[in-house]
């Protein structure tokens, strides 16, 4: 048995309590004579008009009950928050999420390593780029003979080989090896050939690094040859970095460290040479003449012949 | 003087655990028998009605006044209500509902003549084995009194879709109470 479709809206719309009078009028009139719709109607008037009370508990039960509640919340306010540790094994307390939790700190670990490793290599390779950048930038900054000293990078195992009249292929290590091709002035080039006639490295490296300087004019490299020809063990790299010299004759350095040479210098041919290079200089007489009483009379007669020769002294031969 | 809802959630807010014993003192009744209509016995709806005050306590902050809080507090004792009839519902025992019924029948005035031909334990009998949504409509609209607007607010519907349901509710009451005048008839026949 259904409901009078008819008057199914009125019906809706009283037992929302959203009915006007006229409808209600309407309503009320059909379910004189509908038997359906009567019956619901009697079914919300018991519901509205019964108390239909539930069995609510009595009233200590629910004093009870908020104690219980209350007591809970307080427990838990009082708890000190959770380690990760302890949230974590919490967390992973069902054997299930083990194998899960495991695959997935194995695919981190993985993923890390892989990561890292092409992180480490691309910053090898970054850092290589920014070792080779600081080392010129030194260079441009080591203008002369101390600064090159007191440079923080010393080069080992140098390598030179001329490529053409501007280029020169350099290798060398640093904290790691670099190899590249530079021109000839360039101020790293420059830095490396100091650094090689300064260390101590192998005497064909010395003679090279001395050969090739022969083409480049910079102050710090006539320092570096100045520094050979004073303090290198060997005659051969000496008597190089003396004629490298003469490209300087004019310098009023390099003729004091020809002076010097005079006075100093063990090999008899390098002084000879010294009188010949300083001679073709535009050293004053006086200045040569100072450095006679310096010379022995039997071991440096050769010496002391050559200069009196040149300043037209008369001289005894004992 | 009384404090409207709105301060004892301030209160509670700023950590007054007694502002919530009185919220929870005001709705414990309402909350009950929203609850009543899920769990189907005493015991059920006390601890369904625990669960609605411990969340409704830790979701506070969340409680806008676009609603009232009853009409908030309803909604979540819905939505417990649901979660518990979804993990308990092999559990309510017809012994529960029997236990319950008779001792409702036993309150029973025989001089309502409304009921003349059903009593007040056989309409609760027919409420009970109404389905959650349609039962607790009839709940809200009948034991609790609220307007269609505020139920739609706890069954998170619209309006027209409670009017309907109580009217559907009401159609199938009357199957129900037809039934089981017509089982009662060949019962004591």
């Amino acid at each position: 048995m259904k409901v009078c479709k008819k008057y199914q809206k009125y019906l809706k719309q009283y037992l929302a309590g959203e009915i006007d009078s006229g409808d209600e009028s309407r309503l009320f009139d059909h379910i004189k004579n509908c038997i359906s719709c009567q019956e619901v109607f009697q079914i919300h008037q018991s519901l509205a008009d019964t108390q239909l009370d539930l069995p609510l508990p009595d009233s200590q039960e629910f004093v009870r009950l908020r104690e219980k509640i209350l007591d809970k919340i307080r427990l838990k306010e009082s708890r000190e928050p959770l380690s990760w540790y302890q949230i974590l094994s919490e967390y992973f307390t069902f054997s299930f999420y083990k194998p899960v939790v495991a695959a997935v700190l194995l695919l981190i670990v993985f993923f890390t390593g892989f990561l890292s490793q092409r992180f480490l290599t691309d910053n090898r390779v970054q850092s290589k780029a920014n070792l080779l950048k600081n080392i010129e930038h030194t260079a441009v900054k080591n203008t002369d003979l101390k600064a090159v000293e007191n440079s923080p990078y010393i080069f080992r195992n140098v390598q030179f080989r001329k490529i053409d009249e501007n280029n020169i292929a350099l290798s060398f290590e640093v904290s790691s090896h670099v190899e590249l091709i530079s021109s000839k002035n360039d101020p790293l080039v420059k830095e490396v050939l100091v650094q090689s006639l300064l260390n101590p490295e192998p005497l064909g490296t010395r003679l090279k690094s001395i050969s090739l300087t022969q083409d480049i004019v910079d102050p710090k490299i006539k320092q570096a040859l100045i520094f050979t020809l004073q303090h290198d063990q060997s005659l051969a790299v000496r008597m190089r970095a003396l004629y490298c010299l003469t490209a300087y004759r004019d310098d009023k350095e390099v003729q004091d460290a020809f002076l010097k040479l005079l006075k100093e210098e063990e090999s008899v041919n390098m002084r000879l040479m010294a009188i010949d290079y300083l001679v073709q200089t535009n050293i004053n007489d006086q200045a040569l003449e100072n450095t006679i009483p310096y010379l022995e009379l039997g071991r440096d007669a050769a010496v002391r012949h050559k200069l009196n020769q040149y300043l037209n002294i008369e001289h005894t031969i004992n | 003087m009384r404090k409207t809802d709105e301060e004892l959630i301030k209160d509670v807010q700023t950590g007054t655990l007694e502002a919530f014993d009185q919220l929870m003192q005001r709705y414990q009744e309402y909350v009950f028998r929203v609850a009543y209509g899920f769990g189907k016995s005493q015991q059920n709806a006390m601890d369904i009605s625990q669960n609605v005050f411990l969340k409704s306590y830790e979701k506070l902050d969340s409680y806008k006044k676009r609603s009232t809080f009853k009409a908030w507090i309803g909604r979540i004792a819905c939505n417990e209500g649901i979660n518990w009839a979804k993990k308990n519902r092999r559990y309510i025992s017809s012994h529960e509902m029997e236990e319950v019924l008779i001792n409702q029948g036993s309150n029973i005035s025989q001089e309502d003549e409304l009921l003349a031909k059903e009593n007040k334990a056989e309409l609760l009998k027919s409420l009970l084995a109404l389905n959650t949504k349609y039962r607790l409509a009839v709940v809200l609209r009948y034991l609790e009194e609220m307007p269609i607007k505020q139920i739609s607010g706890v069954l998170n519907c619209s309006e027209e879709v409670v009017k309907n349901m109580l009217h559907r509710s009401l159609q199938r009451l009357r199957q129900n109470l037809k039934q089981q005048s017509y089982r009662g008839g060949h019962e004591s026949m």
